[in-house]
């Protein structure tokens, strides 16, 4: 695709399938496209599912996230054990800075209280976990970024998840990143202060917000009681989209895009090679709860 | 569009169903505060003449919260405009015009839009979402009627619920994606329609913008017809349409301070007969 800050719908339908992915048109994902393949390399993404995470009240339960997250570290770190796994991750002289989502569909409370628990139990010391969303300087400060994002769309940049989780630590104001600026939001994540940091994305995907807002409106919202993860951010982004895509899909009963287009996604990639958007160099692992999983692996 | 009128000071019921107000007085939120009560979602206000935000909170022991959200905007016209970013719903006969879906109860009333929100919908939520919309409506006296653009629309075909009116760039993306530049050079003195056609297997959409003078409606057709439909074969005027590459057809009219685009149909015909149902005239005079 050609320079995505001077892009028309045209640009997009003449690009095909990458076209439609950025302009969040369908999910150009085939069937098992994100299956692990012998040879190459692939971005690994893992998501995992509990059916009784949430209650009516649209509650989660601790426990449960605790147990979600344990299999999401398992997945990511390659260990038979979280805790094991945890340490691969953080170091005791680690000044650990925790990303999750304030606005608009904010991460559970319960996600980011279950990773702050189990830094600290890889022997990070309480001073040093910091709650660093909206805090540039404090964000300078950290050795590592845990990324803790709540998947939903969002009526300014398309998609609302990874890339724009840290959109505050811009060096201009979030309003910059936001309609046609979006793919700019990539952009961030090679300042000094977050460059390198980031050694793990995890989705808060409970319950996602699969139409734009701004304001979540409730019909909007669904349990799919997910976490997701990975170390590639772009990858994590990827596979953030194609489950929107695929809800916006069924709920409507046919293609239902997303504007603005999410150009983050593609430009992360592209322009700042940040990871991969290309659902053929990423491996989906799944497991837990079936239902309505929207994609497959 | 009419002018702002008299304060209105609106009075939150003490009690609705066993749920208590929290604070009477609520929290107030003027426009350059909007951004600290809701990141990332003020812009949507702004973009419709947002003057003032009341909130009040009501709890009842044991159950979820309720929260009224009393946006007061520069019209009627307005206040209607924040509605039709989503008229998909049940109408909840509240207001000049309702919507109501899972706990969440919009509607306009005058120069002001409400959003009632339970945190959980259960029929006991449901009741108290929807009497204390009527308590609020009460307050104010109906005011002014949809924006007359509306009035423009053909009426054969039309998705009632699909309607959005709006003034800027901003608002037409998050509808609607034709570039990312701002080829209609819509601002805030500019007025838009859009709405969804269906003739029977057939679908397209339509756009009407008023300007505010020929020539700049002249400027934005040249401005769209240069970049949107650049190396494309354009049939002659008055009805220009083009096809773009994946089959579906765009029809642009030009007539005073109207810009007309019709979209998103696979059939040239139906973009022609959009184009030209558009009634710009009335009593034989363009407003």
């Amino acid at each position: 695709m050609s320079d995505y800050r001077y892009l028309t719908r045209r640009d997009f339908v003449r690009d095909g399938a990458l076209g439609a992915l950025a302009l969040g048109v369908g999910a150009p994902v085939p069937r098992g496209a994100f299956a692990e393949a012998a040879g190459e390399a692939k971005s690994v993404v893992t998501l995992v599912r509990d059916e009784k995470v949430l209650d009516e009240a649209h509650k989660a339960d601790p426990a449960v996230v605790k147990k979600m997250l344990d299999e999401v570290i398992k997945s990511v770190t390659g260990e038979s054990s979280a805790a094991v796994g945890w340490k691969k991750l953080v170091k005791p002289d680690d000044v650990v800075g925790l990303v999750p989502t304030k606005a608009v569909n904010p991460t559970h409370e319960e996600v980011t209280k279950a990773v702050e628990a189990a830094v600290a139990e890889a022997g990070v010391a309480a001073d040093r976990i910091l709650s660093v969303q909206g805090k540039k300087d404090l964000v300078a400060k950290c050795t590592v970024l845990i990324s803790l994002p709540a998947l939903k769309t969002h009526w300014l940049t398309g998609l609302g998840t990874v890339m724009k989780n840290y959109i505050t630590f811009g060096d201009k104001k979030a309003s910059e990143f936001h309609q046609d600026k979006n793919g700019e939001m990539g952009s961030i994540w090679l300042l000094p202060a977050v460059k390198g940091k980031t050694r793990i994305v995890i989705v808060d995907a409970l319950q996602p917000l699969f139409e734009r807002g701004p304001k979540p409106d409730p019909k909007y919202l669904w349990h799919y009681n997910g976490l997701m993860a990975g170390t590639d951010p772009v990858a994590v982004e990827t596979m953030a989209l194609a489950i929107l895509m695929a809800k916006r899909k069924a709920f409507k009963g046919e293609p239902w895009e997303l504007t603005p287009p999410p150009l983050c996604v593609a430009a992360a990639d592209k322009e700042y090679h940040l990871g991969t958007n290309d659902p053929s160099k990423i491996a989906l692992k799944v497991s837990g709860w079936e239902k309505d999983l929207l994609v497959s692996a | 569009m009419a002018a702002v009128k008299e304060p209105i000071r609106l009075i939150p019921p003490s009690e609705i169903h066993g749920w208590k107000l929290s604070d009477a007085k609520g929290q107030e939120v003027p426009p350059k505060k909007i951004f600290d009560y809701m990141d990332g979602a003020g812009e949507l206000y702004l973009a419709y003449k947002f003057h003032g935000l009341w909130v009040w909170t009501y709890h009842r022991d044991g159950d979820t919260s309720i929260t009224v959200e009393a946006y007061e905007m520069g019209s009627p016209e307005e206040a209607f405009g924040v509605l039709s970013q989503d008229l998909d719903g049940e109408n909840a006969k509240i207001g000049q015009e309702s919507v109501y879906g899972v706990g969440l109860l919009r509607f306009w009333q005058g120069r002001w839009f409400f959003s009632i929100l339970a945190g959980v919908e259960t029929p006991q939520t449901r009741r108290a979402v929807l009497d204390l919309g009527r308590a609020f409506a009460a307050q104010i006296s109906p005011e002014g009627e949809r924006p007359e653009l509306l009035s423009r629309l053909p009426s054969e075909g039309l998705a009632a619920h699909s309607i959005h009116y709006f003034h800027t760039q901003i608002c037409l993306n998050s509808y609607y994606f034709f570039a990312t530049e701002n080829l209609l050079q819509l601002n805030e003195q500019t007025e838009a329609v859009m709405a969804d056609y269906r003739f029977d297997s057939q679908s397209a959409r339509i756009l009407i913008v008023r300007y505010p003078s020929t020539l700049a409606a002249a400027k934005a057709r040249a401005k769209f017809r240069e970049v949107y439909l650049k190396g494309l074969t354009i049939s002659p005027e008055p009805l220009q349409t083009a096809q773009i590459e994946n089959g579906e057809w765009v029809g642009l009219r030009l007539d005073g301070k109207y810009l007309i685009v019709a979209f998103q149909s696979r059939v040239r015909d139906i973009c022609q007969r959009l184009l030209k149902a558009v009634n710009l005239t009335k009593g034989g005079k363009q407003q």
